[in-house]
């Protein structure tokens, strides 16, 4: 057994309170890290999904104050197109941003129109499997702008794009969910069947052009909208690609992101319905709150968190370093005799830091065996656990290097006999 | 030739205007194979002087050869390099390391060293039965005598087979029985071959050694 080895079985003995003291404190500091780690990384996940991109400013969707008033909007009158002109001032307003809410529609599905069979839970149940076997969930979009405003994107395929909201021959484009992504690939085809509250979807098609991110939702004035399991259309292909409908999805909850949050949006579409002499509208804030919530709390506690743990990583750091440090100086007569009988100071130094670092590892136990039980696997990323304790317990050791460094070998033998 | 010759040496202990000067100017010759006491009164050098010798502290200024080659010793690290190849230390206070066995203890001086462990085995125990202290071996310090736990450090000592021991009063804290035994060893070892220098201020114990250094205070 060389020096090292026995050098350290030594301490071990005798400095058993000191390593006890060492391992309890790594451990509990590590473990608060850890935890910290933790939440800092379940957190950013819930900001990743919830918050991502830089979209989601304070928006308002609009509303005809006397929702009865859309009765009058029949194209042809005289209304009609001054609605119209209402709608392309708030369209082209260089205050904001505005686009047409959604809709959602139910797309008559029979199994043949399909490549691949679509389970059960992607269907949505009307009772209305005597035409056809079910029907699946649709959302139509008037515009691009709805899928960019809402950060939503796709991990596969493209987006859409202007074009695809013209008149288009052929297969309509459809971007879809990303849980149906296991049962379609983009580039394949759908073909709708049926008639469905009296459209004909018969051999009505559709490419599949993107499927969107993982979490993918949308907000609205009620909450969010789960759309992983949706076919997200243009609204043509239910037959609502026309004026009317563009018009209707936008003064009927669309929705303005104005580029100065302090801008006085109700003021502005005042001032536009006066110029034509239109129904005013109502305003409300789309209901972004519980995401805002979210990263307000979110962000606390991570600043928190962070503070806590490097208060309680400085308070470890020191408190070992001070352990370490006086269970060294109290070793020094031994040192010293070692020094005496020729073993370099490297090996004298090696040895405690390998000590330190025995320790050090089984105070990692606790924190590891933690993530196991509580969670069946190592969700946070190892290599951070491991640059902090192991970068902790190397900085607790830094004292020591100077200390055996200016040792005074003819004190410390002279003083070796009292 | 001189195996260790010193010229010149001073050495004083603290600084500045509190300064105390110990050794000034002060040549100083050893042979090999050598046996020398070095005597003087209490304070005056003599436990300085044998640590200049080792390394284990280093002069402010005179040269130190060492078979005629000249070694500046300027760290612990170079004091440490230097022991393991030519000198061991016995002191009065025999220095052991409590948590060790008298086995690790003697041990200790072989592990700097390129022999095989299975060898430094048979070294160790060689060793502590020639001191008649294998029994032992498994022992702690604290569980020995005085005259025990000096064998252990004479036997650490000459495990490695120095060409130069150095013993720092090393009967001063035994009676005399074991006195007599460790003086035995000493010129047993010295009849070998090695050399041995022993600070002491009884007059007994120089007058067994080949020749007397006397420091004389200043
Ligand atoms: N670290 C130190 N700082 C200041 N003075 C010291 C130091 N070490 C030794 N001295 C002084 O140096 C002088 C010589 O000490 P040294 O131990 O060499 O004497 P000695 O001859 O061995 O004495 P003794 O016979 O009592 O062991 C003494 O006066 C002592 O007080
Ligand atoms: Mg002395």
């Amino acid at each position: 057994m060389s020096f090292i080895l026995r050098n350290i079985r030594r301490m071990s003995f005798a400095h058993w309170k000191s390593n006890l003291l060492i391992f309890i404190e790594m451990a509990v500091c590590t473990a608060i890290f850890f935890i910290m780690l933790h939440n800092y990384t379940l957190a950013q996940h819930t900001y990743d999904q919830k918050l991502s991109g830089t979209v989601r400013a304070q928006r308002v969707a609009i509303n005809l104050q006397d929702v009865t008033k859309f009765g009058e909007l029949l194209p042809g009158s005289t209304l009609y197109d001054v609605a119209q002109k209402v709608q392309r001032d708030i369209l082209e307003s260089p205050d904001w941003v505005a686009y047409e809410t959604f809709s959602l529609t139910s797309i008559p599905y029979s199994r043949d129109g399909f490549p691949t069979e679509i389970p059960e839970e992607f269907m949505e149940e009307f009772g209305y499997s005597d035409f056809c076997d079910t029907l699946l969930r649709g959302m139509l979009l008037y515009s691009p702008t709805y899928m960019t405003q809402n950060g939503l994107r796709v991990s596969e395929g493209r987006n859409f794009e202007d074009a695809d909201f013209e008149e288009i021959d052929g297969p309509s484009p459809v971007i879809i969910g990303s849980e149906l992504s296991p049962y379609l690939n983009v580039g394949d085809v759908i073909t709708s069947s049926n008639t469905m509250d009296g459209i004909n979807f018969f051999d009505r098609q559709a490419v599949v052009i993107g499927i969107l991110e993982k979490d993918s939702f949308t907000v609205v004035q009620e909450g969010d909208v789960d759309i992983n399991k949706t076919f997200v259309l243009p609204a043509a292909f239910a037959d609502q690609g026309g004026s009317e409908f563009r018009l209707q999805a936008l003064l009927s909850g669309g929705v303005i992101v104005p580029h100065d949050k302090n801008l006085d949006i109700q003021d502005k579409l005042n001032q536009i319905t006066a110029k034509y002499g239109f129904y005013p509208f109502s305003i409300q804030p789309v209901n972004m709150n519980e995401v805002i919530d979210a990263t307000i709390v979110s962000q606390k506690n991570l600043v928190l968190l962070s503070v806590l743990a490097i208060l309680t990583s400085s308070l470890a750091i020191l408190s070992v370093g001070t352990v370490l440090l006086r269970r060294t100086r109290k070793d020094t007569p031994n040192i010293c005799i070692f020094l005496m009988s020729g073993i370099p100071l490297g090996k004298i130094m090696t040895s405690i830091l390998i000590d330190l670092l025995f320790w050090g590892s089984l105070a990692l136990l606790p924190s590891l065996m933690l993530s196991w039980t509580e969670y069946r696997a190592f969700l946070i990323p190892m290599w951070q656990l491991l640059l902090f304790h192991y970068g902790a317990l190397l900085i607790t050791y830094i004292p020591i290097i100077p200390t055996l460094g200016r040792i005074n070998l003819d004190y410390n033998i002279r003083a070796g006999g009292e | 030739m001189a195996l260790i010759q010193l010229e010149k040496l001073s050495k004083s202990y603290g600084r500045g205007n509190k300064a105390v000067p110990v050794l000034i100017n002060l040549d100083f010759t050893f042979n090999a194979g050598e046996m020398l006491a070095i005597t003087g009164k209490s304070g005056s050098g003599k436990t300085t002087l044998l640590n200049l010798i080792g390394a284990v502290d280093f002069a402010d200024s005179g040269r130190y050869l060492f078979n005629g080659e000249e070694k500046r010793f300027r760290s612990v690290s170079d004091g440490v390099r230097f022991r393991a190849k030519h000198i061991s230390f016995i002191v009065q206070h025999f220095a052991l390391i409590d948590d060790f066995t008298v086995y690790e203890n003697v041990l200790m001086s072989l592990w700097e060293t390129p022999t095989k462990p299975h060898e430094r085995k048979k070294k160790v125990l060689e060793v502590l039965e020639r001191l008649e202290i294998l029994d032992l071996k498994d022992k702690y310090p604290p569980q020995l005598s005085g005259g025990e736990k000096q064998r252990t450090a004479i036997a650490r000592a000459i495990v490695r087979k120095p060409a130069i021991i150095l013993a720092d009063e090393p009967t001063g804290a035994l009676d005399a029985a074991a006195e007599k035994n460790t003086m035995d060893i000493l010129k047993e070892l010295h009849a070998e071959g090695t050399g041995i220098i022993i600070v002491t201020h009884d007059p007994e114990i120089a007058a067994q050694c080949d020749r007397v250094f006397e420091l004389s205070k200043g």
